[in-house]
Formats: structure tokens, C-alpha cells, sequence
């Protein structure tokens, strides 16, 4: 993957634009999916996927090419992401109808209500950086080591913090998980 | 290894945790499932391509290319205009110079009367053997 990402970006830095098509292939489904977690709309998140590759492109000079691209870019979509996000606050953030998996089918319809609420409280109260690694991990089934990359973080550091928010998050919905008190 | 790792070792020192299931099927719940059976991917790229395309610096042999439409037509009407500019200009030239500019400079030269000296440059302008020309007095 280095190898061919490092081939890709000296043909786009030697002028062959159609090369960086290889690396909007290759990392596209991936940038999307966090762009998606940051921003958690489908059409913003496409608008983020696309400007976070426009950036790509304008910096690749910048870019280390002994590096791979993927981390990289998954930074430029976090870091334009939280400017996207504030920029458009006003648009509805609630993820879209046809997206949201149904509760455990062990409750019923109140307690999944309850449950959440009090789980949106509780991901409320976690900082940005927990409640993206808990949402990658637990839910879109990323390693440590891939969010460490994208985040920067050492894989200990992303346990760490997963730890934690799993931590907060359990405590607060104790009563609806069948393992805890 | 950074100091939030020393520090707070529960959770970074162990191997990597399992998915936790239970909790993922609730957060999925509140954050929802990435949508990417709805993206067209095929469309986001050439979306990409094309922003892409329209913010890169144009090439002098782009500019080049993006009037040849209209510059070869304009090149070719200026190119005509000139040469029909040429070509009368020329003619009006060549008219001149078959005058009897001799004839008439001898006859301005010798002190011939003005009206005659006038008749004889229209003469020679409009061809015409007799012109009638009232000279104010």
C-alpha cells in the first residue's frame, strides 16, 4: 500500500494529474466514513471528503512521501471537518432515518427511548476525541493502531482513551446492559 | 509512549480490547450506521477529479487552447481586412501613379493658369478627358 501510494504521489508530482485518481480510489470509502463521524450528515460528508481531497492535492508537496497517505489525509478531513462543522451548525445534525440501527431488540419501545437519551447525554459529556475513538472502534471497527494514525495518537493512547469512554458510557446506561449491576 | 500513557496505564498497556458489541449496537442506534450504501462513489470521484481540474493553474498552452475557438475565426477576419486594406490601397496607388503627374508638374512648373493646372489634376484623378471646373474669383 506505501509502495503504491509513494508511486502515486510522485506521478502527481511529476504532473500526471490523472495518478491522483489512483489515490481518491483507494482512500475515498475510508474518508468518507470518518468524514461521516465527524460531521454526521451524508451530503456535508461528501462535501468534506471532497475539500479534504482538493487539499490534498494543493499540499501533496508538503506531503512526506516515505509516509503513508491515508493517516494524512484522514487528518485534513478532521481538521476540515471541525471547520465545516461549525460553519454549518445550523443544518440538522441527527444522523439520517435510513442510517440509525435499531436498539437491542431486548428492549422494549420506552426503554429503548430511554436508552437513547440517556446514551446522547452520556456521549454529550465525553471530549470529541473520545466519542470519535469509541464511534470508530465500537462501531465502525477500526483497530486502535488505524485510529492512532488518523488521530495522530499512539495506539496506547487511543486504549486509553476508548477505555474511558467506554467507562462513562457503560456507567450511564448500566441498568440497560445485561452484564452490569 | 507519551505521559497520558504512563499515567494512566488501565486500558493503553493491554492488548487490543475486543469490539465491544453491546455497546456498539446502542451507539450505532443514537449515531447511526455510515450511509455508504447511499453514496454514488462513482460520482464523488469525478466530483473530486473535476474540483480538482477547475483550481489547478492553467498552462500557457491551456489558455492557448481555450481560445483557438475563437481566435483562429478573429485571426482569419483580421488577416482578410488587411488584405483587402492592401489590395485597395494599392489600387488607389497604382491609379495615381498612372496620372499624368509629368505632364501636369511641367504645366504648374511653366506657371500655366490655375484652372488649367486643376483641370488637369482631375484630369488625371477621375480619368475623365473634359471637366468643368468654376474657380471662385
Amino acid at each position: 500500500m506505501l509502495a503504491r501510494d509513494t508511486a502515486l504521489v510522485g506521478r502527481v508530482r511529476n504532473g500526471d494529474r490523472s495518478a491522483f485518481d489512483g489515490l481518491v480510489h483507494a482512500y475515498m470509502r475510508q474518508a468518507f466514513q470518518l468524514a461521516y463521524r465527524v460531521v454526521g450528515h451524508r451530503e456535508d460528508a461528501e462535501d468534506l471528503v471532497q475539500e479534504a481531497f482538493l487539499a490534498a492535492y494543493q499540499y501533496l508537496d508538503s506531503f512526506d512521501a516515505a509516509r503513508p497517505f491515508g493517516p494524512w489525509l484522514m487528518r485534513i478531513v478532521l481538521n476540515r471537518g471541525a471547520n465545516l462543522r461549525r460553519t454549518r451548525a445550523r443544518r440538522e445534525t441527527e444522523p439520517e432515518t435510513d442510517a440509525v440501527s435499531p436498539l437491542p431488540s431486548a428492549l422494549d419501545e420506552s426503554e429503548r427511548a430511554e436508552a437513547r437519551e440517556q446514551l446522547t447525554s452520556a456521549l454529550a459529556t465525553l471530549s470529541e476525541r473520545q466519542r470519535m475513538i469509541v464511534t470508530l472502534f465500537d462501531v465502525d471497527g477500526m483497530t486502535s493502531t488505524e485510529i492512532g494514525e488518523m488521530l495522530e495518537l499512539s495506539p496506547g493512547t487511543v486504549r486509553w482513551h476508548l477505555h474511558e469512554a467506554r467507562r462513562t458510557l457503560r456507567g450511564a446506561l448500566s441498568r440497560f446492559f445485561k452484564g452490569d449491576a | 509512549m507519551n505521559d497520558k500513557d504512563s499515567a494512566l496505564g488501565a486500558g493503553a498497556f493491554g492488548p487490543e480490547p475486543e469490539h465491544d458489541a453491546e455497546l456498539g449496537s446502542l451507539l450505532r442506534a443514537v449515531t447511526g450506521a455510515v450511509p455508504e450504501g447511499h453514496v454514488n462513489w462513482s460520482q464523488l470521484a469525478r466530483r473530486i477529479g473535476a474540483v480538482i481540474d477547475a483550481q489547478r493553474p492553467t498552462p500557457w498552452w491551456g489558455y492557448a487552447a481555450r481560445w483557438e475557438r475563437r481566435a483562429i475565426p478573429l485571426a482569419l477576419a483580421a488577416g482578410i481586412a488587411g488584405a483587402l486594406t492592401l489590395w485597395s490601397s494599392s489600387a488607389a496607388a497604382s491609379t495615381l501613379n498612372t496620372t499624368e503627374s509629368p505632364e501636369l508638374l511641367s504645366a504648374i512648373v511653366s506657371g500655366a493658369p490655375s484652372t488649367e493646372a486643376v483641370r488637369m489634376f482631375a484630369r488625371s484623378v477621375t480619368g475623365t478627358a473634359e471637366v468643368n471646373i468654376e474657380l471662385p474669383q
